[in-house]
């Protein structure tokens, strides 16, 4: 999984060699930046469920059509919006996954392989979930390093989406 | 190849969970006493020739046999190939620690070595005496608190000590 530890060991063991300085400075960085990670990602853990049920609510304002629509893609039923929130709750916990790690790694491997697929297989519209996301990163209420963490990986996503 | 980090997440990402207090502080730990971690990389990286050699000639001290006329290991070509296979292991090592994982070390260093060795002649019982002599230098070194701010490395060490016995383990 990419994260900043297993890029450095891998770009020197593709040389063969140890660690180089120039790895050890990276990871010293890395470090020095994930105690942001942490808070940002508990700030997810006990927000992420409570964000989810905002955003979804957020996208049925703003595609109105996604709650008047019939079929089993769009949110005009009870059992439609928990998918719904199921569903951005599940980015927003690999989000969280990737503050942890310090790097895309989980939003790689658990979302954005075969994402493009996946949706249009089921017949879901990627801008629901960057509306979704944008409504999480500009309300999440995190200020400094934390935000800043939240943000790289919320907009990563997004950027994904689009 | 997983970190510490993603070690957890993955199996949080099992149970379909956002992480807990307790692996959160666990890691936060890992955060603050990460200044040992890269110090310990650093030592085992700049004295890996020492530990490697100092390892390769008791070995031969120890195990005549192996390294003299008519043993497994004569010769310089396969003389140089053990003490070559025994950095390998210490860079797995190294890469170990810095990942707080040994995911590293089994997937590109320990899955199939034991057959390999097999395969070659090569006794596996020597090899892992040269790990465990390997490892009995690099925690002198790594633990050595002469001139530094003394405090506790004990889990870090046991931590390494773990690397080392994994690696003997797998080709003894």
């Amino acid at each position: 999984m990419k994260t900043p530890l297993t890029e450095a060991i891998s770009a020197a063991d593709s040389r063969g060699a140890y660690l180089s300085n120039t790895e050890m400075q990276a990871i010293f960085g890395r470090f020095n930046r994930a105690r942001a990670g942490l808070e940002a990602s508990r700030a997810f853990a006990s927000n992420g469920k409570k964000w989810a049920e905002a955003a979804a609510n957020h996208v049925y304002q703003k595609f109105p059509y996604t709650t008047q629509m019939q079929g089993s893609q769009y949110a005009s039923t009870p059992e439609g919006k928990s998918k719904c929130v199921r569903d951005i709750d599940h980015y927003l916990r690999t989000i969280s996954y990737c503050c942890v790690v310090g790097g895309t790694g989980p939003l790689d491997e658990y979302v954005i392989a075969g994402l493009n697929e996946f949706n249009s297989a089921l017949g879901l519209s990627p801008s629901w979930y960057v509306a979704a996301l944008e409504f999480v990163r500009d309300n999440h209420g995190l200020t400094g390093d934390v935000a800043g963490e939240a943000n790289i990986y919320l907009n990563y996503a997004i950027n994904a989406l689009s | 190849m997983l970190d510490a980090f993603s070690r957890v997440v993955e199996q949080a990402d099992r149970k379909g969970a956002y992480l807990g207090d307790n692996e959160l502080n666990a890691l936060s730990n890992m955060i603050a006493e990460s200044n040992k971690r890269l110090d310990v990389v650093n030592r085992l990286t700049s004295n890996a020739s020492t530990i490697t050699a100092n390892a390769y000639r008791a070995l031969v001290a120890e195990q005549p046999n192996v390294f003299g006329p008519g043993g497994p290991c004569f010769h310089h070509r396969n003389q140089a190939a053990c003490i070559r296979d025994l950095g390998f292991i210490l860079r797995y090592v190294t890469y170990s620690v810095l990942a707080g994982d040994a995911s590293v070390m089994d997937d590109r260093c320990l899955n199939g070595l034991r057959e390999t060795y097999q395969a070659l002649g090569t006794p596996g019982a020597t090899v892992a005496s040269g790990i465990q002599k390997m490892k009995d230098t690099a925690i002198s070194i790594a633990n050595n608190s002469n001139g530094i701010t003394r405090g506790d490395c004990s889990a870090l060490m046991s931590e390494l000590a773990g690397y080392f016995d994994r690696a003997a383990a797998a080709v003894a």
